[in-house]
């Protein structure tokens, strides 16, 4: 137990190096380092050792569950940092375009199939609030008075005050109203980005969130035999719902704001992931049995 | 801040001070005083979680506000757990105390119109963040469990020196480097605050004869119930990580110092079982607690989080 006090002492000690913000570079030259790879396997011998001295009873299996599951993750993180294939990719959106490579660091690696998106569908979050901006004389900034910028005072527009959409139109005090139908675009639901009011200043619609968004996903199959007939199969990709397919996953990221012509996805094939997913469930089970059912908890002597 | 919040957020604050003075009033360590107002304490903040729950139209753990509360509400039915299993009764003042300042703390954090995003509509959603939020609160009750047996221990003069003086000084003196004066005063009189607090409580006539091992034992028990809920959330994170980037583990700050925080709490409860390491226990646990305050607070607040893929945690 004491080399394995000692090896996580170790990698908190690498871990606080990389924790602090550096930028991506640092953390992983920190993380995939051979000190810190050397020290998750010391750490991976130390429990092995233990689970193999101290687990071999059924009535260790919540110290069984606990310890091994770890080394089950540094198994999967292991295969997955020398065979894993990630790559993010941008997808044209339309039933013509279909690829068959997805892009890597060094190279295109080819798939055996064809992937593609058919349609995109948005939902977004009501717009809430329509922000006034006002024309007005500024001071200039230190900085740029230091720089030498000439005068003391810039012309720019500064917020003065937000409407509530659910309070319809808006009235200014000098009378002039705007009407909420006006700040939409003509024959569509969409709002403009921005609605001059004249001799008052600038109003501009909040930014509406997304709430939700999908994409139907096509996979094209290829026939085995020459003259096979392709086979199309279209699935509901979401956020939080990767399409698997032939060992790979395909995930949404993002999508073109702007016009909504393409879409951001990650694709990947990581054999190790499962090693990783198994030995999370196991490290929640090992560590809630072990902690909950410890005698100190029943309300007994600390065994230690 | 609508009027509704306030009202329900000083309420919970104004019945536990009300179940703190009763410890003064009452020795009786199941006074129905106590009991009582730490039970309205906490029906306060689980109305609060149900106002806030209405108004976002959602499950309500998108903000740090939205957190803050969810702890807040997570206090009084794991005190209640412990002393009915283990008759830890003497711990409701730790356990009131830690829900008051999450109180206060919401007040400070409160951010208006969280929706919430594609990324967080997941059946992980919830469970990551309650897992997480409790474990928080336990450990929480643990640090100022420890933190008492620290300031009860003679052994440990200097280190109690150091923490009255030198942790606020340190705190003013980063702070105003970053030219944030107001956060320098505002953060060194929070934790002249909370000594003073600690003072208080540990003049409580319940705590008053109990000893250091006490504490260290009782900081343990409530550490092991925290743990679990800390790995749950720790391994959801990264199910849910996986499921959504494709990624189960990507070395974002906001993830590094959850490790290191869950790191240094496993190195706690393998030290408290050895003895070669046990003396080690007590500094690691308060270690492990700034690193959760790390974790919650300040990589939050870090410029870098922008670019970070938890940054609507803000």
């Amino acid at each position: 137990m004491i080399v394995g006090i000692f090896s996580m002492f170790v990698l908190v000690l690498y871990t606080l190096s990389g924790g602090v913000p550096t930028g991506k570079e640092g953390l992983t030259t920190v993380f995939y380092s051979p000190a810190f790879i050397i020290s998750c396997f010391v750490m991976c011998a130390s429990i092995a050792y233990e689970c193999w001295i101290r687990g071999r009873s059924w009535k260790r299996v919540s110290f069984l569950l606990s310890h091994f599951s770890i080394v089950i993750i540094c198994i999967g993180c292991f295969i997955g940092m020398f065979t894993s294939k990630k790559a993010n990719m941008m997808m044209y959106i339309g039933p013509d375009f279909y690829y068959e490579q997805v892009p890597f660091e060094k190279h295109d690696e080819r798939l055996n199939f064809g992937i593609g998106a058919t349609a995109f569908h948005l939902e977004k979050y009501p717009m809430k609030t329509i922000d006034l901006f006002v024309l007005k004389e500024i001071p200039t900034p230190e900085n740029m008075q230091r720089m030498g910028h000439p005068g003391r005072t810039v012309k720019d527009y500064v917020f003065e005050k937000s409407f509530d959409v659910a309070d319809g139109d808006i009235e200014f005090e000098n009378g002039t109203v705007v009407k909420l139908a006006d700040l939409k675009v003509e024959g569509t639901d969409e709002w403009v980005a921005q609605y001059p009011v004249e001799g008052i200043g600038v109003l501009q619609p909040t930014a509406q969130m997304d709430k939700f968004y999908e994409v139907d996903f096509k996979i094209i199959t290829k026939g085995e035999e020459e003259d096979a007939e392709d086979e199309t199969e279209i699935v509901r990709m979401e956020v939080n719902k990767p399409v698997s397919h032939d060992g790979w996953k395909f995930y949404l990221l993002d999508y073109d704001k702007r016009d909504h012509r393409y879409i951001w996805i990650s694709a990947r094939k990581d054999p190790g992931a499962i090693f990783v997913i198994v030995g999370c469930w196991l490290l929640m089970i090992g560590v809630s049995l072990i902690c909950f059912s410890a005698p100190t908890l029943k309300g007994g002597k600390d065994e230690s | 801040m609508s009027l509704k919040l306030i009202l329900l957020i000083s309420a919970t604050i104004i019945f536990d001070c009300i179940a703190l003075t009763g410890f003064y009033v009452s020795d009786d360590k199941k006074s129905k005083l106590v009991n009582g107002s730490f039970l309205l304490a906490w029906i306060s903040s689980i109305v609060l979680f149900v106002v806030n729950w209405i108004d976002a139209g959602e499950p309500p753990m998108g903000n740090m506000y939205h957190v803050a509360v969810v702890v807040s509400a997570s206090f009084y039915p794991f005190w209640l757990l412990l002393a009915k299993r283990n008759g830890q009764y003497k711990l409701a003042p730790f356990f009131i105390v830690a829900q008051v300042i999450f109180a206060i703390g919401s007040f400070f954090m409160w951010k208006d119109g969280w929706v919430r995003p594609p990324v967080l509509r997941s059946h992980y959603f919830i469970p990551h963040v309650t897992s997480y939020m409790i474990s928080y609160a336990l450990a929480t009750v643990s640090f100022f469990i420890i933190f008492s047996a620290v300031l009860r221990s003679n052994l440990d003069k200097h280190l109690r020196i150091g923490i009255h003086l030198v942790t606020p000084t340190m705190l003013f003196l980063v702070s105003m480097a970053y030219k944030h004066s107001t956060t320098a005063i505002v953060a060194t009189s929070a934790i002249y605050t909370l000594f003073l607090i600690f003072a208080f409580v540990m003049r409580l006539p319940s705590l008053r004869l109990a000893s250091v091992s006490q504490f260290d034992e009782s900081a343990y028990r409530v550490t092991l119930l925290a743990y679990p809920f800390l790995t749950i959330g720790l391994c959801l994170g990264a199910l849910w990580a996986e499921e959504s980037w494709g990624q189960y583990w990507s070395w974002d700050l906001k993830e590094t110092w959850a490790l290191i925080t869950w790191l240094f709490y496993a190195i706690y409860l393998h030290c408290r079982r050895t003895l070669f390491f046990r003396k080690c226990s007590r500094p690691v646990l308060i270690i492990a607690y700034l690193a959760l305050i790390v974790t919650y607070l300040a990589v939050n607040l870090m410029p870098s989080m922008a670019s970070s893929m938890h940054s609507y945690t803000k």
